[in-house]
């Protein structure tokens, strides 16, 4: 366990969910990224494109402190063990109750009918 | 440069179309360079690779597939930059974030797209070079990009 929630419980939600996302993308893909990139969300203010960016970054440093290893040295086992992590939180800041449940499903059952 | 190529998942492109409008956020690459002496994207940014990672996890219905999983991180963090430039509503954003969360992984099979350079090389933008990890890494996006100025196929595998 990498314990992400001591960095990311403390952010805003939507900071939060770009730190996930940062992350993510650098574990699945490498560089260039947005986070190399330096490119900023619009759902972001500077200050928290800036704030997104050096917590992704210190996750980013937290994980190869534990492993001892640079990223793009990681086995897929331990991308997954991340990523999943990673997952279960983008959940946690994503899920919304019933209501919206229920037109989620009904969305989905709409894209799911469109052949494309 | 004639062309663009991106590769974008059925998810990704449906919601893409449902709730922007048929207005499309996309990375691209051009096409690849005939000379093999001449440098190659890096795979975050060959849509050809990516298009077979995407689809090998359909293929194999992994549901715990890195880049599915970066993919859904990819479309809920799109739902609240559309957010941030007022194009959807939160009820909408929350709605686009539950069912990315529910989706299965068919609705993450691969879709292949050619964006005709001209008629939009004024809505490309590209990834200054000192922000680049790669100098010699070709990239482009397009931050709003209509659909009827790009053609979509799917490349049986």
């Amino acid at each position: 366990m990498m314990h992400f929630e001591e960095i990311l419980d403390k952010l805003p939600r939507s900071v939060a969910i770009e730190v996930i996302y940062l992350v993510s993308h650098e574990l699945t893909l490498g560089t260039p990224s947005p986070l190399s990139a330096n490119i900023k969300s619009s759902a972001l203010s500077s200050a928290g494109h800036i704030q997104a960016r050096r917590k992704a970054k210190r996750i980013i440093k937290l994980i190869e402190g534990q492993k001892s290893k640079k990223l793009s040295e990681f086995t897929s086992k331990e991308r997954s063990a991340v990523t999943n992590e990673l997952d279960d939180y983008l959940r946690k800041y994503t899920s919304h109750g019933e209501d919206v449940r229920r037109r989620a499903i009904a969305a989905l059952k709409e894209i799911n009918s469109i052949a494309i | 440069m004639l062309i663009l190529y991106s590769t974008v998942t059925r998810l990704a492109y449906t919601i893409n179309e449902k709730y922007y409008g048929g207005i499309h956020y996309v990375w691209c690459a051009p096409e690849k360079a005939l000379d093999p002496n001449l440098p190659t994207n890096a795979v975050s940014s060959d849509p050809w690779y990516i298009y077979r990672q995407f689809a090998n996890a359909v293929k194999t219905h992994d549901k715990h597939d890195e880049y599915i999983k970066n993919n859904r991180a990819g479309i809920i963090r799109g739902a609240a930059a559309r957010l941030g430039v007022g194009m959807i509503d939160e009820d909408q954003k929350n709605e686009i974030e539950e069912l990315v969360n529910m989706a299965e992984t068919p609705l993450f099979a691969p879709r292949f797209m050619v964006i005709p350079y001209v008629p939009v090389k004024d809505l490309v933008e590209k990834v200054p070079l000192q922000k680049k990890a790669s100098p010699v890494s070709e990239e482009f996006i397009i931050g709003n990009l209509p659909r009827n100025q790009f053609d979509i196929w799917e490349w049986i595998t």
